[in-house]
């Protein structure tokens, strides 16, 4: 059985909306639970860059929202590193993470890293594709190593919300990236996507609020789901343009959020599910 | 001509994103006159070989460079971009 790792927080207001757990502080959260996994069963992140050249960056992020849970349910929640497989031949990393009060479950979140192998631990932290082999990998057990290919769940599921889906609005912001939305190596950290996504989809509804309860969903319902795909970092002062797409499926709305660049090459994709 | 940076190698550069570098007639008299002024980012950008690291990548305007590239000609107008792949963390 895969290894776990457990951490109790306690509840602040910063982490909630009026209507959840914030998606944000899911990932800020399950970023840290992630290392503490990381360095109580495997290596630590820093001993990873400094002495064995290994970092990471996140690829793929999957929240499944579960029971209603707002700031005045408890006074704390628990996380749980349900376990961290290395997949694709050491080359990615998938954690299994779940929120919970005493009482009821928050969400669940997967999150996929990619191995970077750090070329030259120089200020810039520059890398370049890596696995995870040798004395390293010798410290995972057998049940924590799976060679397949973790599915890939938005482009499945973009073509599902397109093929039958009804479009109601679309929009688009930019913004510059800026170091408080970065990490150590003044590349923008994953954690922030949630941000600015939901600004973009608040922007989106809270300029056609004539059109309609579905559209208003993105901002009166709490989250159910949220897919990203992470395929190309900014870095400090990169330009951040997100185009924003508004669906009704069923009874459901997708937001469906592409972030490019100045090049207009795709740097990740976000559905969010209300 | 032009050199842009961006990314982890602006800090080694002032934080100025373009760089208008006048007597360059290669891609490596362009980047020694940028490291000439910024003697920080020599050792960030050049291996001990003094080749580019593979963490970043060179593009003139807008094509990707090879090693082999380093003695293209340039002209006035061109510019010359440097991109880092991809930072850890």
């Amino acid at each position: 059985m895969p290894r776990s790792h457990t951490v109790d927080y306690p509840f602040d207001t910063s982490q909630f909306t009026p209507h959840q757990f914030q998606s944000r502080s899911l990932l800020s959260v399950s970023f840290n639970v992630m290392w503490g996994w990381l360095r109580t069963h495997f290596v630590s992140f820093r001993d990873g860059v400094k002495n064995h050249g290994l970092s990471w960056v996140i690829v793929g992020i999957d929240i499944a929202y579960q029971d209603r849970v707002d700031f005045f349910d408890d006074d704390g929640f628990t996380v749980e590193v349900k376990g961290a497989t290395l997949r694709k031949n050491g080359t990615l990393l998938d954690f299994n993470i779940e929120f919970r009060t005493a009482e009821k479950q928050i969400a669940k979140v997967k999150i996929l890293l990619f191995a970077l192998k750090v070329a030259h631990l120089d200020a810039s932290l520059a890398g370049v594709t890596g696995k995870v082999e040798g004395s390293l990998l010798k410290k995972l057990r057998p049940d924590e190593i799976d060679d397949t290919t973790p599915d890939r769940v938005v482009p499945v599921l973009l073509s599902e919300i397109e093929t039958s889906g009804e479009i109601l609005a679309e929009g688009n912001i930019s913004l510059t990236i800026h170091r408080h939305l970065c990490e150590v190596a003044d590349q923008w950290c994953f954690v922030e996507l949630m941000g600015i996504v939901g600004r973009g989809r608040e922007n989106l509804v809270q300029a056609n609020t004539d059109k309609g309860d579905s559209l208003l969903k993105g901002l009166s319902h709490p989250l159910k789901k949220i897919n990203a795909e992470l395929k190309k970092a900014y870095f400090l002062f990169d330009e951040c343009y997100v185009q924003t797409k508004a669906y009704q499926v069923g009874e459901d709305v997708y937001f469906v959020h592409n972030l490019s660049g100045e090049n207009k090459k795709l740097h990740a994709s976000v559905i969010e599910k209300f | 001509m032009i050199v842009k940076l961006s990314g982890t190698l602006l800090r080694f550069v002032g934080y100025k994103k373009e760089h208008i570098i006048g007597e360059a007639r290669t891609i490596t008299a362009a980047l020694d006159s940028l490291t000439t002024t910024y003697p920080t980012l020599k050792s960030i950008l050049y291996d001990t070989h003094g080749s580019v690291r593979g963490a970043h990548q060179l593009f003139l305007n807008g094509e990707q460079l090879l090693p082999e590239d380093m003695k293209r000609q340039l002209q006035e107008t061109d510019c010359l971009e440097i991109l880092t792949a991809i930072a850890g963390g």
